[in-house]
């Protein structure tokens, strides 16, 4: 009975994928939440001369310091709100800062079979599902930025 | 014999020294070994690209163009700083000077990787200043370009400049 069960709910949680949705300059977008590192205020970034495209600006947090992903830039768009929310992303590098409109994420579990390719060409997402009307893209944090490896970009 | 182990433990703690200076409202850490002096804009002789200290040339090293910085208008707190780095001299125009730290080695953080470009030549580290950081300068970087090389220096025949009487201003 309890083995049955168990087994149950193993087939459950591998038809679902759980999401964190977040908006960035009013754009909805999502992310696994595995991830994710963390939710914070975003505490303002410190501008850093750099030619690696998207990467230029660094956040304090105390003794830490987190190189900024600029997420709005990719999109074309400017986070919006009072008070901006940062999302602290895991990545093969090294954790990234991106700032994120004010709005609350929220988690969201996705069923396998909602999950569909995401056409646009406009950036790399692993896919997408609907929610209402809109199509939500899910992007990868672990793919940010690293089109090449560490010192063969030109 | 306890304090004088302290004592001694802290004398000998490696340590690296900076000068902190900003442009455009971005902190720069310059090694402070290779610094020999400030000028403020009425203490500096420029003609052209080259300041002159008694018998020695700085040539312009123009940082704020190298990082597309804004620096701001020339006023009070404008500083020169004049660099050596072997036989080669140049001079850096700053915003102003926030001062001196002194660091252990371990307090310096490295520059995060996802920085791929040439900015890895640029930076070798950030530290800790304010509520912000400061960006230390690759001194071999900053001189490679448009820094004078002294003619004797540039024979590599090893006799030391002594460093100029300047007057370090205000930090």
């Amino acid at each position: 009975m309890l083995r049955s069960m168990a087994g149950r709910a193993q087939t459950s949680a591998a038809r679902t994928c759980p999401l964190l949705v977040f908006s960035v300059g009013g754009r909805r977008l999502a992310v696994r939440t595995d991830e994710v590192a963390g939710v914070s205020p975003w505490p303002g970034s410190i501008p850093v001369p750099s030619r690696t495209p998207l990467i230029s600006a660094v956040v304090r947090r105390e003794h830490e310091v987190l190189p900024v992903y600029d997420l709005a830039g990719l999109l074309h768009v400017t986070p919006r709100g009072e008070e901006l929310l940062c999302v602290t992303a895991k990545h093969p590098l090294g954790p990234l800062a991106i700032c994120i409109d004010d709005d609350m994420p929220i988690l969201h579990a996705l069923e396998s079979h909602a999950l569909r390719p995401y056409r646009d060409a406009e950036f790399e997402a692993v896919g997408s599902f609907m929610s209402g009307l809109d199509e939500i893209p899910i992007i990868s944090f672990a793919k940010l930025g690293v089109a090449q490896p560490h010192g063969t970009v030109s | 014999m306890t304090l004088r182990g302290r004592h001694a433990a802290a004398s000998i703690a490696p340590t690296v020294r900076f000068l902190i200076a900003a442009i455009g409202g971005t902190r720069l850490a310059f090694h402070a070994d290779r610094v020999q002096g400030l000028l403020t804009l009425s203490e500096a002789q420029i003609s052209g690209d080259t300041l002159s200290v008694q018998t020695l040339t700085y040539s312009r090293i123009d940082l704020a163009a190298r990082l597309s910085l804004h620096p701001e208008p020339d006023g009070s707190e404008t500083r020169m700083i004049l660099l050596a780095r072997g036989s080669q001299r140049g001079y850096v125009r700053v915003d102003g000077v926030h001062g001196l730290r002194e660091l252990e080695p371990s307090q310096v953080l490295p520059l995060s990787r996802h920085f791929q470009s040439e900015e890895q030549r640029w930076y070798q580290g950030l530290l800790l200043a304010g509520d912000g950081v400061a960006l230390i300068l690759n001194s071999a970087w900053l001189m490679e370009c448009g820094a004078h090389a002294d003619a004797v220096g540039a024979r590599g025949d090893g006799h030391a400049l002594p460093p100029p009487a300047v007057s370090e201003g205000r930090w």
